[in-house]
């Protein structure tokens, strides 16, 4: 917890609509009361966020150029490692090459199988009178039945998406009066662990997950819950 | 912007949505009320559109009504995360991709290295403004159907650069040098990619020219996949790519589950007569009234985002312009255009009448779903946990002659062969995919040969 958060109040949320409020709040609402000032009480930030949609699919490499020695630590056996994502052109700098850009991978061409990144993705909205900073502190890939934790993913690379129409790099900070669409990318959980966890025989593939989210407003931990989903197979023609 | 934002999510919070998108604005003199709305009609279809756009609770609704199994995985999966306002779909981010189509020019590019790069520069596909006639719609809809990208996809950007792989797949020019299905477009992390439509299945090129709504029953989307696979070595696991080369042209396996069940590509006429969606049956649609238009449109939206990986989903706008334009597409005219003197024709109406309109009686020649074990054939699909009903919808007949191989999974070559007892037994050689019995839809079967011949020239007609 940040040293200059201490508290957390149950203060109502400050919201345009709250006088004719009909619950349809996004799901988990922290205010958050930043450290007071000896005279003027300090603003308040108050986030309210969900989650969005979950795609659950592979664990690809991030591009090389914005790797980092902790990525790489985050991920579990069994991630992906050939230098590969959906497409051979990803992962250069501004607009591809095409198919020119031929990568090293594990195929005897030195191609790579195409790579789909499962990720997350959440809303955010501050109509508070603070900024606040956003942490994601754990995720769970969680029983759609039972609601039984079955396996933690570690998320990463948080982006933020911009009126560009494009998911820029973020860095998890919630500025006041802001409407956020942030994403992550997720590791994949340990599908052994998971499939000894779940009744013998389950397809994994047929079996509704959610994943729960613990995050943290300037401290202030609170557990989001997914939308059901499905893990989706690699090869999947979604129409 | 932000404060736009802001004040768009303050308003969905309210209970109201704001307009979708980057600001919708009117762009056309809206059309003089119609006294009369008549079903699918121009009045009828514009006093939907409000409902689809700003009515979280009637999409719901619509969807809700729509699902025919809300069991089965295609459903859960919308159940669980549309029209939810405050969780799931609802909160992902608008994504008006910036979009060129497709040209050979554009695979000569790729072959060359030059990259992708002039699709930085395009605007937006939809520029904001919200049309008010039908004309309006469908003009915009049929942008999203040949641009709005399904997803990117390397296979067909590997086809496109190697015209041998294009032409062997299907994948392949219209005249105009464009290629149908095929497009470039700036992905949601900002990278140019090669992408596909609507078009690249459901329009079809003959004689260089683009048929907007049939099948495109030569393109061999497994092939393609297998072609970039052999192509660059990239791996591949055996049984997966046995299973994409059993689909052959004109199929595809879309399930989520472990089945083998490839289904063919359907053409996209008349959809507005069509009691269910989907060759399953997985949605319904005429029944439900002003709501079917709702229905189709959140299929689109659905597909649309989920293709797309749920990391955004498109401006409603443009999903329902997309329903709209494809309740405008009409099938060609047929060779035979019944005009009754074709006398074998007019005996096959008869037959259709007394042996056929059972099952197959709306004016489109489809009908209430059926179950499986009623039609008799294959029943993976009907029975699936992805999408699965029990049920089979009735295909359409509009210029059936013409849609061939028949069944929902595309396996009967021709309409002789349908009718004819002998692909029903084990040395049947015939089948589109292989030899073995094709079991299934017997109807017709058992009757002579000359009332085979009557039936199949009416077919010929419709």
């Amino acid at each position: 917890m940040s040293t200059h958060c201490f508290a957390v109040s149950f203060a109502l949320l400050l919201s345009a609509c709250a006088a004719h409020d009909d619950g349809s709040k996004p799901e988990g609402s922290v205010p958050v009361a930043v450290k007071p000032e000896a005279v003027k009480p300090a603003p308040l930030a108050a986030v309210t966020l969900a989650v969005a949609s979950v795609q659950l699919i592979q664990d690809c490499p991030d591009p090389a150029e914005e790797a980092t020695p902790a990525a790489e630590e985050a991920k579990p056996a069994g991630s992906a490692t050939a230098a590969s994502r959906e497409s051979p052109m990803l992962g250069q700098a501004g607009p591809s090459a095409g198919l020119s850009a031929k990568r090293s991978g594990a195929g005897p061409g030195g191609w790579s199988g195409p790579c789909t990144q499962s990720t997350m993705q959440l809303a955010l909205r501050n109509p508070g009178e603070a900024g606040a900073t956003l942490r994601v502190e754990a995720v769970r890939l969680v029983d759609g039945a039972s609601k039984r934790a079955l396996a933690p993913i570690v998320a990463r690379k948080p982006s933020v998406w911009s009126p560009d129409g494009i998911y820029r790099p973020w860095d998890e900070r919630v500025p006041v009066a802001a409407d956020l669409k942030v994403g992550y990318r997720l590791a994949e959980p340990d599908w052994e662990k998971v499939r000894e966890a779940l009744i013998s025989g389950v397809n994994l593939y047929a079996q509704p997950f959610v994943l729960e989210v613990d995050v943290s407003i300037d401290g202030a931990r609170q557990t989001l819950r997914s939308p059901e989903f499905l893990r989706e197979r690699v090869h999947m023609i979604a129409t | 912007m932000r404060s736009l934002l802001f004040a768009s999510a303050l308003a969905l919070g309210c209970g109201r949505e704001p307009p979708a998108g980057p600001s919708p604005r009117v762009s056309e003199p809206a059309p003089r009320a119609s006294a009369e709305l008549v079903p699918f009609g121009e009045a009828w279809l514009l006093a939907q559109t409000g409902r689809y756009l700003d009515s979280s609770a009637a999409r719901r609704r619509a969807l809700e009504r729509s699902l025919r199994s809300p069991e089965n995985l295609y459903s859960r999966l919308r159940l669980g995360a549309y029209g939810l306002g405050t969780l799931g779909w609802d909160l992902l981010p608008e994504w008006n991709p910036r979009v060129l189509p497709a040209t050979l020019a554009t695979g000569e590019a790729l072959a060359a290295g030059r990259g992708l790069a002039a699709v930085v520069g395009a605007p937006p596909l939809w520029d904001g403004a919200r049309p008010v006639t039908l004309a309006g719609w469908q003009a915009l809809g049929r942008r999203v159907f040949f641009e709005y990208p399904l997803r990117p996809e390397v296979f067909a950007e590997h086809a496109l650069a190697r015209p041998e792989v294009g032409a062997a797949v299907g994948l392949r020019a219209a005249a105009d040098g464009s290629v149908p299905g095929a497009v470039v477009f700036v992905d949601v992390d900002g990278e140019a990619r090669v992408g596909i439509t609507c078009a690249l299945c459901h329009v079809a090129i003959e004689g260089g020219e683009v048929v907007v709504g049939r099948a495109r029953r030569d393109f061999d989307y497994g092939g393609m996949r297998l072609a970039y696979h052999r192509d660059t070595g990239a791996p591949l696991e055996p049984e997966l790519a046995r299973r994409m080369a059993s689909w052959g042209p004109g199929r595809a396996d879309i399930t989520e589950d472990d089945d083998e069940d490839p289904v063919a590509i359907p053409d996209l006429w008349r959809l507005r007569e069509l009691g269910a969606l989907t060759q399953a049956a997985t949605l319904r649609h005429a029944e439900l009234g002003e709501d079917a238009p709702l229905a189709l449109a959140i299929r689109q939206e659905t597909q649309l985002l989920h293709a797309n990986r749920e990391r955004a989903r498109p401006p409603r706008e443009l999903a329902w312009a997309l329903a709209l334009f494809l309740y405008s597409l009409e099938p060609p005219a047929a060779a035979d255009d019944g005009d009754g003197t074709n006398v074998a024709a007019a005996r096959g109406a008869a037959l259709f009448q007394a042996h056929c309109e059972g099952c197959h009686g709306d004016p489109g020649g489809s009908g209430s779903p059926i179950a499986a074990e009623v039609a008799g054939t294959d029943p993976a699909l009907a029975n699936g946990t992805s999408r699965g009903t029990g049920l089979y919808r009735p295909a359409p007949l509009h210029r059936v002659a013409d849609a061939a191989p028949y069944l929902h999974h595309g396996v009967v070559p021709t309409l002789e062969d349908l009718f004819d007892r002998a692909r029903l037994a084990a040395d049947y050689q015939g089948g589109a995919h292989g030899p073995g019995p094709i079991a299934g839809h017997e109807f017709g079967t058992e009757l002579p040969a000359s009332e085979r011949a009557d039936l199949i020239a009416h077919l010929r007609t419709r």
